[in-house]
C-alpha cells in the first residue's frame, strides 16, 4: 500500500501530493479519536466491571483548577479584600534553640530550590528568587497595593472562637475500600492545607504561582536571597452538602398511571413489573466487615538524636491558648512523646504527621563547636560554624472535624524557624476552598503581620499574613483565622 | 500495463481506507465520555437494586435520611401493609439502600383534602464519621411547589445528590431549604446529579395512587421494606415548670450500697 502510495507514475490519475495528503488526513483523524471509556462513572470515580474503583474525576478537577490559579496568579490588577495590620507587642514566641542537626531530617524537612528537576521530593519545592519588593507591598498571590493596606493595631479575634475540640488528626470514616488511603470518599471532606497539584512557587516579582484552592503554604527568603516554599500539613473537616435536580414530566390525565406512564415513556410501563425485585433487599446481610479503626500505633518518633531543649512558653497571644491548641506543639513547639496518640488517632493522620510535614523538633546548636587539639605544645582551638540550614515548620490545626453549612470552623497555623539562619519575609498564604467562607475581622497573629484577604477564582477568599520582622532562629508564631462552611 | 493499473487500484482503496476510518474514528470521538448505566425515568427499585450489586458495603446499611415538608403538612411512610400514623415533618429514619419507600402525604397547605403518595429510593450512602450518622442524614426535602404539581397531573423526579467539594457552588446554602436547579427538556436529572456529584436518593412525586375504598396491595407499596425510625432532635430544651423536686441527700448517703446483688 505504500508503495502504491508513493508510486508516481504517469498512469495514476491523482498526483501523489494528494494521494499523500489523504492518507496523513487520515492517520490524524484516526489517532485524534476517542475510544468510549470502558467504565462507568459513578459519583466522579470510574467503576470498572469488577467494581473497582478508581479516582479520576477528582484528578481531572484537580488539574483544572490549577490551570485557573496559575491564570489568575498571573493577573496582576486583581481586587483586594479587606487588609489589614495585626501587631503585637510581645515578641515572637519562642522554639527550642536548636542544638544538634538530623542530616536526614534536614534533608526532607526543608524546602528545596525551584531550579532543580521536580521530583517527589521536591513537591513542597520552592523557587529561587530575586530580591522581593520591600515596604508595603508585599510579594505574593495578586499583590495588592499599598494603598489598600490598613494598619491595624493590636490581635483581633471573632466572639465564640474559643468553642471547638482538637483536631490535629483526620477523620476516619466507617468503612474505606483496602489499599485506598483515607479520608474516604473525598467529596465527603473538605480539604484545608498543603500543596497539591501544581507546586507552589514565588517568582522574581514576588508573585505566587501554584498556590492552588485549599492549598496553605509558607514562604520566606534566606540570607543568601533565595526563596523558599513550606506547605502546612493537610486539615481534612467533613462537611457534605447536598443539592437536588428535578424534572417534571406531563402525565395523561384520565388514565391509570401505569398506562399513562407506558404512554409517556414505554419502556417504563413494560418493567413496571420487575418492581418486585426490591423484595430480595429486604434480608440483607449485615455488613461484618466494619473492622475497628487501627489505633495509630506506628507513629515513628522524631525526636532526633535524642536532645532535649527548653521550651518558652508564649506570651501575651489571646492571653491564652485555645481548647484545640492546648498541645504541646502548638504551644511551644516542642513535641511530647505523651501526646503522639492524640495527635495521631488515626493511621491516615499518622502518615501524614510522620513525612516530610512532620512534626520534627530540631534542635541545632548555634553556638562555635570548639574543638582542641594536643598534639603540638601549644592547644589549637578550630572554631566551626554549621552550614547554612534554613528552615521554616508549618503545622495547622482546626477546631473540629466535622460541620454542617453554617457552622464556624477555627484554624490555627503555628510556624516556627528550626533552621540556624534568620530568615526574611516571611508570608503565610492559605488558600480557602469554595465551601468554606472567610469571616471578616477574625484574623489574629501573634506577632506584627500585614495581613490581606483577597477573593480568590472559587468565590472564596485567599488569606496572607506577612511578618513584618525577620524570623530569627528558635522563633515562631502562630495565627488564627475562622470560617463558616457553606 | 496490469502491474501499474493494480497498483492504482490499491493506491486508491488504501486512500479510501484511511478516509473511512477517519471518519468512524471522529464519529466514535464525538460520543459522551461516559457511558450511564442508569436513567433517571427507570422504574423504582431498578438503579438502588443494580447499585447494590456492584458490591461495597450496601446491602443491610440504614442510612439516615431527614424527610422534610411543608409547614402543616403530615407524612406517614408504609410499613406491615399499611400506612402508618400520621407525623410532622421533619421525619428522621434510617432507610435501607436499593429499597423503594412509599410515603403519604395529606394536609397539604392550600389543598385540604388531597393526598399525594411520593417514593423514596436511596442509591448510595454516606460515610460518616462513626457516631455521626444521624447528624449527617440525607436531607429530602417535599417542596409546596412539587407537591401541587403533582395534585395537578405531573411527575415530579428529583435527584438528591451529593455535591463535589471540587465543583460546588461558592455560595452559602440555607440549612432550611435545599438548593436545587431543573434540568433542560430531554436531559436526564440522574445523568447531570452523577455529572456534579453522586446521586444518594431519587424522590417521585406523582403518578399512581391507591384505589379508592381499597387497601393499599404490596405493589403499591413495594413490599414495605423495614426501616429505622430516630426520634426527632428536640428544637429547645422545655423549661422546668412541672420539674420533679429531687430532695437533698448527704454525701455519705449516695455511697453505693456494699450489698452485693441478687443474681
Amino acid at each position: 500500500m505504500i508503495r502504491a502510495l508513493l508510486a508516481n507514475t504517469s498512469h495514476s490519475t491523482t498526483p501523489r501530493w494528494l494521494r499523500l495528503t489523504l492518507a496523513l488526513l487520515g492517520t490524524i483523524s484516526l489517532c485524534s479519536c476517542r475510544s468510549p471509556a470502558g467504565c462507568t462513572v459513578d459519583g466522579g470515580r470510574c467503576i470498572s466491571a469488577n467494581g473497582s474503583a478508581a479516582v479520576s474525576a477528582a484528578a481531572t478537577a484537580g488539574s483544572s483548577s490549577s490551570v485557573a490559579a496559575t491564570q489568575s496568579g498571573n493577573s496582576s490588577a486583581a481586587p483586594a479584600g479587606n487588609a489589614v495590620v495585626l501587631t503585637s507587642a510581645e515578641e515572637p514566641i519562642p522554639t527550642p534553640a536548636p542544638a544538634g542537626r538530623s542530616p536526614s531530617a534536614a534533608g526532607s524537612a526543608t524546602a528545596s530550590d525551584v531550579g532543580g528537576a521536580p521530583s517527589a521530593a521536591d513537591s513542597a519545592s520552592a523557587s529561587d528568587a530575586g530580591a522581593a519588593p520591600a515596604g508595603v507591598v508585599m510579594p505574593g498571590y495578586c499583590p495588592v497595593p499599598a494603598s489598600q493596606v490598613h494598619p491595624i493595631a493590636g490581635p483581633m479575634g471573632p466572639p465564640g472562637m474559643e468553642l471547638g475540640v482538637p483536631i490535629p488528626y483526620q477523620p476516619v470514616s466507617a468503612w474505606t475500600p483496602p489499599g485506598i488511603a483515607g479520608p474516604w470518599p473525598r467529596n465527603e471532606y473538605l480539604r484545608d492545607g498543603g500543596d497539591q497539584g501544581q507546586p507552589a512557587g514565588v517568582d522574581r516579582t514576588g508573585q505566587v504561582h501554584g498556590l492552588e484552592m485549599e492549598d496553605a503554604i509558607a514562604h520566606y527568603e534566606t540570607i543568601d536571597g533565595q526563596t523558599k516554599v513550606q506547605p502546612t500539613n493537610e486539615v481534612y473537616l467533613y462537611a457534605p452538602r447536598f443539592a437536588a435536580v428535578r424534572r417534571v414530566d406531563n402525565l395523561v390525565e384520565g388514565g391509570q398511571n401505569r398506562q399513562v406512564a407506558a404512554v409517556e415513556l414505554p419502556t417504563s410501563a413494560v418493567r413496571y413489573d420487575d418492581l418486585q425485585k426490591t423484595r430480595l433487599n429486604t434480608q440483607n446481610v449485615q455488613a461484618n466487615r466494619d473492622i475497628g479503626t487501627t489505633v495509630a500505633n506506628i507513629y515513628h518518633s522524631k525526636q532526633g538524636d535524642g536532645a532535649i531543649s527548653t521550651a518558652v512558653g508564649p506570651k501575651g497571644f489571646q492571653n491564652a491558648f485555645k481548647a484545640y491548641e492546648d498541645i504541646a506543639i502548638i504551644r511551644t513547639g516542642l513535641m511530647l512523646e505523651s501526646e503522639m496518640a492524640f495527635l495521631a488517632r488515626g493511621a491516615l493522620a499518622a502518615q501524614t504527621w510522620d513525612h516530610k510535614d512532620a512534626v520534627r523538633v530540631i534542635l541545632n546548636n548555634q553556638a562555635a563547636n570548639a574543638a582542641v587539639s594536643n598534639e603540638r605544645v601549644e592547644t589549637v582551638y578550630t572554631v566551626s560554624q554549621p552550614p547554612a540550614n534554613p528552615k521554616l515548620r508549618v503545622i495547622k490545626v482546626a477546631s473540629t472535624q466535622m460541620a454542617q453549612p453554617g457552622e464556624m470552623v477555627a484554624f490555627t497555623i503555628r510556624f516556627d524557624n528550626i533552621g540556624n539562619q534568620t530568615i526574611r519575609n516571611v508570608a503565610i498564604l492559605d488558600n480557602l476552598s469554595s465551601r468554606m467562607e472567610y469571616l471578616p475581622a477574625t484574623a489574629q497573629s501573634s506577632v506584627e503581620a500585614q495581613f490581606v484577604a483577597q477573593p480568590n477564582e472559587g468565590g472564596s477568599t485567599v488569606l496572607r499574613w506577612q511578618l513584618a520582622k525577620p524570623l530569627e532562629p528558635g522563633k515562631g508564631g502562630v495565627v488564627r483565622f475562622t470560617c463558616r462552611v457553606r | 500495463m496490469m502491474c501499474c493499473y493494480l497498483r492504482r487500484v490499491a493506491g486508491t482503496m488504501a486512500t479510501l481506507l484511511a478516509l473511512g476510518l477517519g471518519w468512524a474514528g471522529t464519529a466514535l470521538s464525538q460520543q459522551p465520555p461516559v457511558h450511564f448505566l442508569h436513567q433517571g425515568v427507570m422504574p423504582p427499585g431498578a438503579i438502588g437494586s443494580q447499585q447494590l450489586q456492584r458490591g461495597g458495603p450496601l446491602p443491610g446499611y440504614f442510612q439516615p435520611v431527614q424527610i422534610k415538608g411543608p409547614r402543616g403538612s403530615l407524612i406517614s411512610l408504609a410499613a406491615n401493609g399499611q400506612f402508618e400514623e400520621l407525623q410532622e415533618p421533619s421525619v428522621r429514619v434510617g432507610m435501607l439502600i436499593g429499597a423503594v419507600y412509599r410515603m403519604r402525604v395529606v394536609e397539604i397547605p392550600l389543598n385540604p383534602g388531597l393526598e399525594v403518595y411520593p417514593t423514596i429510593e436511596i442509591v448510595n450512602r454516606l460515610y460518616t464519621p462513626r457516631g455521626q450518622e444521624r447528624r449527617f442524614a440525607v436531607p429530602i426535602e417535599l417542596t409546596q411547589e412539587d407537591l401541587e404539581l403533582a395534585l395537578h397531573g405531573k411527575f415530579v423526579t428529583r435527584v438528591i445528590y451529593l455535591e463535589d467539594p471540587d465543583n460546588a457552588t461558592p455560595a452559602r446554602q440555607d440549612p432550611d431549604s435545599q438548593s436545587w436547579f431543573e434540568v433542560r427538556p430531554g436531559d436526564d436529572p440522574l445523568a447531570v446529579a452523577d455529572a456534579l456529584g453522586r446521586p444518594m436518593a431519587i424522590l417521585r412525586i406523582g403518578g399512581r395512587v391507591p384505589m379508592a375504598g381499597e387497601a393499599p396491595d404490596a405493589g403499591f407499596l413495594f413490599g414495605c421494606p423495614p426501616f429505622l425510625r430516630f426520634a426527632p432532635r428536640p428544637q429547645f430544651i422545655a423549661p422546668p415548670a412541672q420539674a420533679e423536686v429531687l430532695p437533698a441527700v448527704p454525701p455519705q448517703q449516695m455511697t453505693p450500697s456494699k450489698d452485693k446483688p441478687s443474681t
